[in-house]
């Protein structure tokens, strides 16, 4: 069984994600800053990440350098609010970058090809 | 009497010296007027700053006693000669005066215009704000209806309930993407693209209002063009805006002359279209957001058309007259100074 880290600092969000995700037939592991993403990512076995950006420091983008460089194989999908990241030289290094809607099927395909 | 006035100033002001005449009527340069009532003229041209910009006459002196001569002297011409100089300096200094008050008008103006832009500017970043920060729980709503609809059964009257507030939730993630769409500051994405394709691509989705017009366009792609590093999406948004304005200014049955060419910095982009011209006050604001004066459109196209030409480290600029019409100019380069 595969497993995601959903990282997002909205709890409405972090509980959604979860049941979709697994819904889907993954393991979820939830986290509600980038600190505690940091302390739970080496710790857990993790085959996607998927990562919001606006969130208190450690945000999104510090987030993504550091996995990156500890480990640049693990796929990271941004997930954000915000379309303005996409130009951002800070998230070149993500492995997809898909603006929050309401309606999943983008997100749950785009983890889909990473992990498989 | 004014004929003599003029004729007189000119020669003082000819001659860039007071001008003394005793007696008309034996004075050559005055005599053919044939000027009974006046015997005798003193005129000073005005002097101030090396610039000729005027002159004082004066015609008969009051006889006072005991001199009775109507005739002006050389003391006469002196005295004139001095409030001459000072009536000169007294007019120079309130023609700059009005000048400094014209510019410092302009000058304000431009402020107010520049402090204007920069409300708009920070507006449209609140705007963005408070759109984006609406998208997560808009995404949570939404999500969540969906998620429940889908652990229903297909009968279960709840699902049309669900289905109400996924309507309005895709309702207003679709208004959202609009707002950003247009307050956008996104970063370009380039990729190796031909001016000339997206030339034609782009007058291909103006066809049917020039054909409305009964219009024509005059296309001159030059061959030899290098392919540039262009977002074309954006790109055709410039080209889109400049044609669409051209469309809309150019007279019935008028001809539109698109060109592409090679210059020395990368290529340009010509568009030219006869019709009225812009008057030079709007010239100098046409690309500051809102500063159209059409009632259609947000007024926000040739802001956004700069900015895209900005981001691509190009140029560009507009003429406008009565013989040639309306021409802008887009130069992109070859080596892009991206923003």
């Amino acid at each position: 069984m595969k497993t995601v880290l959903v990282v997002d600092d909205d709890e409405s969000l972090r509980m959604l994600y979860e049941k979709e995700f697994a819904d889907e037939g993954y393991r979820v592991v939830v986290v509600g800053s980038g600190k505690e993403a940091l302390d739970v990512i080496w710790k857990e076995p993790c085959d996607a990440v998927i990562l919001d950006i606006k969130m208190e420091p450690p945000d999104g983008l510090e987030v993504l350098g550091q996995i990156k460089q500890k480990n640049r194989d693990l796929p990271v999908i941004i997930n954000t609010a915000y379309a303005t990241f996409k130009g951002d030289f800070g998230a070149w290094s993500a492995d997809a970058y898909v603006v929050k809607s309401s309606d999943l099927t983008e997100l749950k395909e785009t983890v889909k090809r990473f992990v498989t | 009497m004014s004929g003599l006035a003029t004729r007189a100033a000119g020669e003082a002001i000819r001659l860039r010296k007071p001008l003394l005449v005793k007696d008309l009527a034996s004075d050559g340069r005055f005599s053919d007027m044939g000027i009974e009532e006046i015997s005798s003229l003193l005129c000073v041209p005005l002097v101030a700053l090396n610039e000729v910009i005027g002159g004082i006459t004066v015609f008969d002196k009051r006889p006072v006693p005991p001199f009775n001569s109507k005739a002006f002297d050389k003391d006469d011409l002196r005295f004139l000669s001095v409030l001459g100089d000072q009536a000169a300096i007294a007019i120079q200094n309130a023609r700059l005066f009005q000048a400094v008050r014209e510019s410092e008008g302009r000058l304000r103006e431009a402020e107010a215009l520049a402090a204007r832009v920069e409300r708009l500017a920070l507006l449209g970043e609140i705007t963005s704000n408070v759109a984006h920060e609406i998208r997560n729980p808009l995404t949570a709503i939404g999500g969540v209806a969906r998620l429940v609809k889908r652990n229903l059964d297909p009968d279960d009257e709840r699902a049309k309930w669900l289905e109400v507030i996924l309507r309005e939730t895709d309702r207003l993630e679709r208004l959202l993407h609009e707002q950003l769409s247009l307050a956008q500051h996104t970063r370009i994405r380039c990729t190796s693209s031909s001016i000339n394709v997206l030339v034609e691509e782009t007058l291909q989705l103006v066809v049917m209002e020039v054909r409305e017009k009964r219009q024509s366009v005059a296309l001159r792609l030059a061959g030899d063009l290098p392919d540039l590093m262009l977002d074309r999406d954006k790109i055709k948004q410039v080209l889109l805006n400049l044609l669409r304005n051209a469309i809309q200014n150019t007279p019935e049955g008028g001809a539109i002359r698109v060109e592409t060419l090679r210059v020395e910095t990368g290529l340009t982009v010509v568009m030219n279209n006869p019709g009225p011209p812009i008057p030079k006050a709007m010239l100098d604001r046409l690309f500051v957001p809102f500063a159209t004066s059409k009632p259609s459109g947000s007024g926000l196209g040739l802001a956004i058309v700069h900015q895209i030409v900005k981001q691509h480290g190009g140029t560009i600029d507009v003429s406008s007259d009565e013989e040639s019409g309306t021409t802008f100019r887009v130069t992109l380069p070859i080596s892009p100074r991206h923003e």
